[in-house]
């Protein structure tokens, strides 16, 4: 009987050496699902090797190089992400485990981990995805200054501040000639020095230099993968302006202005807004009433 | 105490509980009964009085006296009566038909009002004969639900509901 048994035994044990998945130990690397499968990169390989060699240190310096590289897919910046974020708890570092998980999650808010993560890791990525359920992640900062007005045909540069900026999402300068009807677009680069410095350029050639002023009318956005707007400054329907100076040489004319831009149009316009708020207010605070019946009782 | 001897106490105290009032209480309902009369014989009208704010008023401490004691006359809305009449009290004459009486105000349009209707005593000035206090959520300048006013209980109060035109 106690044969057999040591038999059985023996038998389960050889088995689960010869097959990884069905082994007691759980993997360092649990194969995602297939379509959480990012494509390689050696950054991304090497850091999975660091990691595997216990040489946590020199992983996060792998993945910090790998996510500054300039060619990374959303794919594989969420590896990094993820790799960057066990990383850091390995290490104990779990604030910045929880903004590698954060940016993850930014990026890609239907991201679970594989089951056989850490429960460790499971926890810290529940409370995440319950902070960011309740919006308690910060949100997305922009600060930028107005853009000066400018010399005709020379590039126009704009320097924002992102602070928080979601993994995805995108910084843009939206621009128009003042009366057109659609705008363009320039996207913010960030910048190699300071993560959280963003430039975008307009092009010379869209500015070009005309014997008279024109107005420029832009703004500002930054808008997650669903085109969500997260911050800005200025819209479509409000835009700033900034202005185009006159060819040197030409003799200066008073700018261009749309005709909705004319000073005695919102002159006019203010004074019937003047006019129909103290309409209202008089309409307000007329004595309307309402017939009321009332049956008046007394206890005999 | 055995529970037969037990059993007869109770009995004989619930007899002693039952049966007609004592002859005191007859007299005192018999008193208030006349002096109610009187004070029904003595009321000539009702005077209506809207307030803004109605929840932050408090019923019990309205309908104790006089509302002029309790508020500022130009608290009161300006109403008006169905003859055009306006004024932030108005009087109508007593004509109870079966201990009720129907009437009918212009009151502006809004919401969270409190209608206090006083009995006013015939007598000149006249004494306030008791008053009824009842929410009105809201008027509209279409149809308004008629309001069934809390029942008044009359009694005399020594003040002068008159409000200042």
């Amino acid at each position: 009987m106690s044969v057999r048994r040591n038999r059985v035994v023996a038998s389960i044990v050889v088995a689960s050496l010869l097959s990884p998945g069905a082994s007691l130990a759980r993997p360092l690397f649990p194969s995602p699902l297939l379509f959480q499968v990012a494509p390689a990169r050696p950054e991304i390989a090497r850091a999975q090797q660091q990691i595997s060699d216990g040489d946590f240190e020199e992983a996060v310096k792998t993945l910090e190089a790998g996510l500054d590289a300039p060619d990374v897919t959303d794919d594989q910046l969420v590896e990094l992400y993820r790799l960057l974020g066990l990383t850091s708890l390995y290490l104990g570092d779990e604030a910045r485990a929880r903004e590698a998980y954060e940016m993850l999650l930014q990026a890609r808010p239907d991201y679970e981990l594989p089951r056989t993560a850490p429960p460790k890791i499971r926890t810290l990525y529940a409370r995440i995805k319950e902070d960011i359920k309740n919006r308690r992640v910060r949100p997305v900062t922009l600060q930028v200054d107005p853009i000066p007005d400018a010399e005709g045909g020379t590039p126009v540069m704009a320097e924002a501040t992102i602070q928080d900026m979601a993994l995805g999402a995108r910084a843009r300068l939206f621009y128009r000639r003042a009366g057109a009807q659609a705008y363009s677009s320039v996207d913010f680069t960030r910048d190699r020095a300071n993560k959280e410095r963003f430039i975008a350029t307009i092009p010379a050639y869209e500015l070009p230099a005309t014997a008279s002023a024109y107005e420029v009318e832009y703004y500002f956005e930054v808008a997650d993968a669903a085109q969500r707007r997260l911050a800005g400054r200025g819209d479509a329907f409000n835009p700033l302006v900034f202005q185009i100076a006159p060819e040197p040489g030409t003799v200066a004319t008073s700018s261009e202005r749309p005709w909705y831009k004319s000073p005695w149009l919102w002159v006019a316009v203010g004074a019937v807004a003047v006019a129909g708020t103290a309409g209202a207010v008089v309409y307000a605070t007329s004595e309307e009433r309402g017939r009321v019946p009332i049956t008046i009782r007394v206890n005999p | 105490m055995s529970p037969r001897s037990f059993l007869l106490l109770l009995g004989a105290t619930l007899a002693a509980g039952c049966g007609a009032e004592p002859p005191s209480s007859g007299n005192s309902l018999a008193l208030e009964l006349s002096i109610s009369r009187a004070v029904a014989d003595d009321l000539g009208a009702f005077q209506v009085v809207v307030l803004p704010e109605g929840k932050s008023r408090r019923c019990a401490d309205i309908q104790r006296t006089c509302l002029n004691q309790q508020v500022q006359p130009q608290e009161a809305l300006v109403l008006q009566g169905p003859d055009g009449k306006k004024g932030r009290a108005l009087r109508f004459p007593a004509g109870l038909r079966s201990g009720a009486q129907e009437l009918a105000v212009d009151v502006p349009v809004g919401r969270d009002y409190v209608v206090v209707i006083e009995a006013l005593s015939r007598s000149n000035p006249p004494r306030f004969l008791g008053s009824s206090c009842n929410y009105l959520e809201s008027v509209s300048a279409a149809r308004n639900e008629p309001l069934i006013a809390a029942a008044i209980t009359l009694t005399e109060v020594a003040c002068d509901p008159s409000f200042a035109p």
